[in-house]
């Protein structure tokens, strides 16, 4: 069943972190695969692994936050959709008012 | 066959078809290998445990309850087969001259098993294209069995047309009969079903006729060893027992002058016929919709990382 937007990524259950760390990828343009692992490992100092990104990319697919473009050199580019635009503007929206809240409650401003 | 290969081959099919081939791409590209083959792994198994419960275990319980539900009815058909069988084979002159009513008895005989073989056959591919599996034939043969062995009891408990095939001597041969008609049918099926899957539709018919005789043969060869063991005399007629059982041709004359017909026999005959066309349609019904589904790719060559 697909997801809403509004809800962001929470049905994805336990593949909802990699699931926005690939939308945060897409984010910037399409891209592979093997791209996006470069991507995600540049940003979080650790590389996903191919199970982990496709379980991730499955979801989103299913849910039409990502699309398939057609092969490039025989690789096949992710493109992010408007609704994974709105579910990614809603997942991090809510992680920076968690993480407001937090860095409040810790008097780090 | 490659470690990539198979680790591809642990995901459901739907799943290999979208993505096996960049998953086996950036297994191969991997820097870190082993990390990597137990994430896919994982990843894998644990994607064919929500398919077979999302997916398989509610297809597989929808065609139980249909299979179940047809097998009953085809039983009730069959019950109901046997009484015409057994009124009719009361007509029939048997071993004396022929009759009129008598050949119009044989007749119905035949044309209601030809009824029931084409009901069979349309049972058998609406069935197989559900249940792809040895256990259908089975299933099959043993829910005949079981109706045949009740229809049996019922026979003997109201004296319809009993013959020495229902003494005890006789029923004990037909625990090994029903063993001997099962695993070559499922047999037969099998190797019909296999060929078919392959694409050798040709091999397939050839291995169903050849098969088909071959079981028909082998039923028929077994009654008569159960009347050989049990009477002491050897049926002629090689090699056209089938057709004679089928026909109740079959009379055995004894040395007081009396004649027997093995009613038994006759039935078993029909039945193996009734559960072989059901297992031909059901394994080709199941090898078809097997050859129309789409081919999942197996990985793929590997392009160079960007």
């Amino acid at each position: 069943m697909a997801s809403s937007p509004a809800g962001g990524l929470r049905d994805l259950g336990r593949y909802s972190e990699p699931a926005l760390l690939v939308l945060i990828s897409l984010a910037e343009g399409p891209r592979h695969g093997y791209a996006m692992q470069d991507d995600i490992a540049a940003l979080t100092g650790e590389r996903p692994g191919p199970g982990t990104l496709y379980g991730a990319i499955r979801r989103l697919e299913d849910n039409g936050f990502i699309a398939a473009l057609p092969e490039q050199e025989r690789r096949k580019p992710y493109q992010i959709t408007d609704a994974g635009r709105r579910a990614l503007q809603t997942q991090l929206s809510r992680m920076r008012a968690v993480a407001d809240t937090g860095l409040r409650r810790l008097a780090i401003t | 066959m490659n470690l990539a290969r198979i680790l591809i081959a642990l995901y459901p099919r739907d799943v290999r078809a979208r993505y096996g081939d960049e998953i086996a791409e950036l297994l191969r590209e991997s820097d870190a290998p082993t990390r990597d083959a137990l994430d896919v792994a994982w990843h894998a198994l644990t994607a064919r445990g929500e398919h077979a419960m999302s997916v398989t275990l509610p297809r597989l319980l929808r065609a139980t309850a249909t299979a179940a539900a047809l097998l009953v009815g085809l039983v009730a058909v069959k019950f109901a087969y046997d009484l015409v069988l057994i009124r009719e084979m009361g007509q029939v002159n048997f071993g004396g001259p022929p009759t009129l009513l008598g050949v119009l008895s044989r007749a119905l005989i035949l044309c209601t098993t030809a009824l029931a073989v084409v009901v069979a056959v349309i049972a058998g591919l609406r069935l197989g294209r559900r249940v792809r599996s040895a256990v259908l034939p089975i299933a099959f043969v043993l829910a005949l069995a079981a109706s045949h062995a009740a229809m049996s009891l019922v026979m003997i408990e109201y004296n319809w047309f009993v013959s020495t095939y229902f003494t005890a001597e006789g029923m004990r041969s037909a625990g090994r009969e029903a063993g001997v008609w099962l695993v070559a049918t499922v047999a037969a099926a099998t190797v019909v079903r296999l060929l078919g899957r392959g694409g050798r539709s040709r091999a397939a018919r050839v291995a169903a006729v050849l098969g088909g005789l071959g079981v028909l043969s082998v039923v028929s060869a077994d009654v008569r060893l159960a009347i050989w063991q049990s009477q002491g005399v050897l049926p002629g007629g090689f090699p056209l027992w089938y057709p004679q059982d089928m026909l109740g041709l079959e009379v055995i004359r004894m040395s007081d002058g009396g004649v027997v017909v093995y009613g038994g026999a006759v039935m078993l005959t029909v039945l193996t016929a009734l559960a072989l066309a059901f297992a031909y349609a059901a394994a080709q019904s199941a090898a078809s919709t097997a050859a129309s589904e789409p081919v999942v790719p197996s990985g793929g060559e590997v392009a160079a990382p960007a």
